[in-house]
């Protein structure tokens, strides 16, 4: 889908939409059980940054790095979590996965 | 060459792992807990490991058993004012907290009912959280006290 000259796929436009969902959650104070919204909201604007300087060759790995990301933000800090987001993406460039 | 040798899934699983063994050690070694801000230069860091490595490899280690048995010991002057201490009358330091002081010991007591609290309250995730601050201190912020609770 184009809006104005960029091009957003579903899986971009679905990050979009999950950032709308915390936004409004937060402004309403929805509790969000377990996850904080100020982590997620976050994360998801790494994960959109991230996503649009990756090709779309490489959606699988990145698909796996967010998913085990926001799952990890369960457990620990925020800032080693972090951490962990782009270690991962220069592990994956060093061991060729992306 | 590593493309040829692992398969892409294992070199996904060795990427997490790294990065998680990585991610962790740099939290606790290298950054001041819970911030972004470092413990102290990494040059400065890496010079103290490369020194502790020498040291513990020329057999100059700590040894722990024998810190571990000695007891501390305080000097007899020390050991007088700790009963001393005990007998010196109360100074007021802050609403709720006392000082008896001996020599180089204090003593501080604090007393939960004598202080003046001032109550806030706070929505947090659709609760209401509310939350006693002694009076004079300043008002935590709604960043703050999310900081606290989540």
């Amino acid at each position: 889908m184009y809006l104005g000259p960029f091009f957003f796929d579903t899986k971009e436009l679905f990050l979009v939409l999950a950032a709308i969902l915390i936004g409004v959650a937060m402004f309403f104070g929805w509790p969000l059980i377990w996850f904080n919204p100020r982590v997620l909201l976050t994360l998801i604007v790494l994960l959109l940054l991230t996503k649009g300087l990756l090709p779309a060759i490489h959606n699988e790995a990145f698909f796996i790095l967010a998913i085990v990301t926001i799952f990890l933000t369960l457990y620990l800090p925020f800032f080693q979590i972090v951490l962990f987001y782009f270690i991962s993406f220069a592990l994956f460039r060093l061991l060729k996965v992306i | 060459m590593i493309q040829k040798r692992l398969p892409r899934k294992l070199r996904l699983i060795l990427s997490f792992l790294l990065a998680f063994t990585l991610s962790g050690f740099l939290y606790s070694e290298l950054y001041i807990s819970g911030t972004s801000k470092l413990k102290m230069p990494v040059d400065k860091y890496l010079g103290l490991k490369i020194e502790w490595i020498i040291y513990t490899a020329q057999g100059g280690k700590i040894d722990m058993k024998d810190k571990k048995e000695t007891p501390l010991v305080y000097g007899q002057e020390t050991i007088e004012n700790i009963k001393n201490a005990a007998l010196q009358p109360l100074k007021q330091i802050a609403p709720g907290t006392y000082a008896q002081t001996s020599g180089n010991v204090t003593q501080i007591t604090y007393r939960e009912n004598e202080v003046e609290w001032v109550e806030y309250t706070y929505q947090l995730g659709g609760k209401e959280i509310k939350i006693r601050v002694p009076k004079g201190q300043e008002k935590p912020t709604q960043d703050e006290v999310e900081e606290m609770y989540w």
